[in-house]
């Protein structure tokens, strides 16, 4: 054979010859160690690949005990297996079941698998033991293993089908998803999940992937072995075989019911939000339309019966007119800001940068054409930046400053002061006036709607401006609060956020 | 010029009462027709119904137009008055205690010609009205009538 006269013609007879006498050859062919030993243990062979896989060279092999390819904890049982089996020899093929552990010449040891042959020649009976390093087969089975362990783990339900839709495998996660066990549904078509009116999604977003189409997750309905449906996220995508051949298509499926009912429920209440928001928007309409006309008929009438009826009035039936068109007003002034109090707490809530120095600048500026002969002085802190709705914050520092305007009145050196400072860590705006002030003992009334600290003789006011004030500042998620003292003015502080969200 | 009707389309006694006073005393000669609801409104426009016998002669100069009305409301007669050929271009004021922003965008939306919120202070309406009377039946030059 090996001789290069492979051509001519040869007689079975001539073969037979051949391969007897070039045993050895086959030997040192195999694609495994091998090593042949004696009753003794002896080594009386041993093939190149022996030499390779223990590190010894074959002279130093060769008479030597098989018993030091034995690791040193497992040799001294070894004499006695190796007796045993040359008593009741059977040969013992690869991959019986035996994982047995072998050592180089360098102390090194790996996981073998041996196969042994026993022989009965003329001067006694011998093995041959044909070694295999299994480390690599075995490092791949415990890959898998692990794989199948983390796939049956999953809470998804994961599942691979063929091009034709029929399941190949079927984890944990599935059998609790939809009900079914592994045996049900290997085989079966994976259609069996689909209800009525879903039947050709799975084929059409196979077909889309087929195409090179990418497919994203997407949410779909499946129904369960009993009947229910429920909601799924589910993502697809094709399985090749090691030629990079399509195969099948793998699916994981995840169980978002609780997610969708939340979703429906925080709809719901969402809608009912909405619903209640357009009732109120509804209830303000009326308010602002109906409660004005009887107002401006009774200021109306007031007004024709001083101007057509005069000479039918003496002096103290004109003043009690104008004191009618006076309430009236006040009744108006208290009807817009109500209203303008509902319309704060509607709509949506902007977030820009809202310089809060500048604002404050424009209302004072406001204050000073109303009352031209008020000298008040007033001081805006640098660097007052906040972050929230700016016409909101305008409104609320209108209030503020308007209060602070209003309640130093009386005071011969009145001041006004807009600063921000730490208070318990966070930043804190405030407004301070040394104004008429007010007692602590009613601060809680201070910002409750239509709540006045003060008669309408000493101060007007509709007693919705700091409800209005607090409103705001909550929507804007901070706090507000005061602090005063009859006769000693006011300080009213707040928070709203000093930045807006990272980028 | 004496036949130039105002329209005054006001469902509350009082506003009506009140807006006759105030253009009397603004010497407003014009005639003035008062309907209470939006459906009579457009039944005058049109000369229909109960307005079917209405003198060629007598032509609306301006439409005072309240919102909030029975029947139709003033949104929806401003709509019927734009969308009909004949009187697309009838000038309509519209006067109202509305002052909410949607209201104020539909009805210019709408093709209003101008937008009036009664204050509730009396003297501030009657001037409003005096204007109104001034603008729309003195100083406004309309196209003719095909």
């Amino acid at each position: 054979m090996a001789n290069g006269r492979d051509h001519q013609p040869t007689t079975l007879d001539d073969l037979r010859v051949t391969v007897a006498a070039d045993a050895t050859a086959f030997l040192e062919a195999a694609p495994d160690a091998m090593v042949i030993v004696r009753r003794d243990g002896r080594i009386l062979f041993a093939n190149g690949q022996a030499e390779r896989l223990f590190g010894y060279p074959r002279d130093e092999l060769i008479g030597q005990l098989v018993d030091v390819l034995v690791p040193a904890r497992y040799r001294g049982a070894h004499p006695g297996h190796r007796a045993g089996f040359f008593d009741t020899p059977r040969a013992r093929p690869m991959g019986a079941g035996v994982e047995l552990y072998a050592v180089r010449k360098d102390g090194t040891e790996f996981p073998a698998e041996i196969s042994l042959g026993p022989v009965a020649t003329a001067h006694g009976s011998v093995v041959s033991a044909a070694i295999r390093d299994v480390t690599e087969r075995n490092r791949v089975a415990q890959a898998r293993a692990e794989l199948a362990a983390i796939v049956d783990s999953s809470d998804d339900a994961i599942i691979a089908e063929t091009l034709d839709g029929m399941v190949r495998s079927w984890n944990r996660g599935a059998e609790r998803i939809f009900g079914y066990t592994a045996a049900e549904m290997i085989g079966r078509p994976v259609a069996a999940l689909l209800p009525p009116g879903r039947v050709g999604e799975g084929p059409t977003i196979i077909a889309q992937l087929l195409r090179g189409d990418r497919v994203a997750p997407f949410e779909s309905v499946r129904r369960r072995k009993d009947g229910q449906d429920i909601d799924v996220s589910v993502t697809i995508s094709l399985i090749r075989d090691v030629h990079g051949q399509i195969v099948g298509a793998s699916k994981v499926a995840r169980d978002i019911s609780d997610r969708k009912r939340a979703e429906r429920a925080l709809a719901a209440a969402k809608e009912a939000t909405d619903v209640a928001n357009r009732e109120l928007e509804a209830f303000s309409y009326s308010v602002a339309h109906d409660l004005r006309a009887p107002l401006r008929g009774i200021d109306g009438f007031s007004l024709a019966l001083l101007e057509d009826c005069h000479d039918a009035l003496d002096a103290t039936g004109q003043r009690y007119l104008r004191r009618v068109r006076e309430l009236t007003q006040h009744m108006a002034q208290l009807i817009e800001s109500l209203l303008s109090l509902a319309r704060i707490t509607r709509g949506e809530l902007r977030h820009e940068r809202v310089d809060l120095g500048a604002a404050a600048r424009a209302t004072v500026e406001r204050l000073r054409t109303i009352q031209p002969d008020r000298q008040v002085e007033v001081g805006i802190a640098d660097d007052l930046i906040a972050w929230g709705d700016g016409r909101l914050l305008g409104v609320a520092l209108d209030n503020l400053l308007g209060n602070a305007w209003k309640f130093t009145r009386d005071h011969a050196a009145p001041r006004i002061e807009l600063g921000a400072g730490a208070f318990d860590g966070a930043r804190t705006y405030f407004v301070r006036d040394n104004g008429a002030g007010f007692d602590m003992a009613h601060a809680a009334k201070l910002f409750g709607v239509f709540q006045r600290l003060h008669s309408p003789d000493q101060f007007e006011g509709t007693g919705i401006g700091l409800a209005t004030v607090q409103r705001i500042i909550r929507r804007h998620g901070g706090r507000i609060w005061a602090d005063g003292a009859v006769g000693a003015g006011a300080t009213f502080y707040f928070t709203v956020p000093t930045q807006g969200p990272p980028p | 010029m004496t036949d130039a009707i105002i329209l005054l389309v006001e469902d509350n006694a009082s506003d009506e009462e009140l807006t006759l006073r105030a253009l009397k005393r603004a010497n407003v000669r014009n005639p003035v027709v008062v309907v209470r609801d939006g459906a009579a409104a457009l039944d005058y426009v049109f000369r229909r119904g109960a307005y079917a016998d209405r003198a060629p002669g007598e032509e609306i100069q301006v439409v005072l137009l309240d919102l909030n009305l029975p029947k139709l409301s003033g949104h929806d007669v401003l709509r019927a008055v734009r969308a009909d050929e004949r009187t697309h271009l009838l000038p309509v004021v519209i006067l109202t205690s509305s002052n909410e922003d949607r209201d104020l965008a539909e009805g210019y939306a709408g093709g209003c010609n101008s937008y009036v919120v009664k204050p509730v202070d009396f003297t501030q309406f009657a001037e409003a009205v005096r204007q109104l009377g001034l603008y729309w039946l003195v100083l406004n030059q309309r196209p003719r009538s095909p």
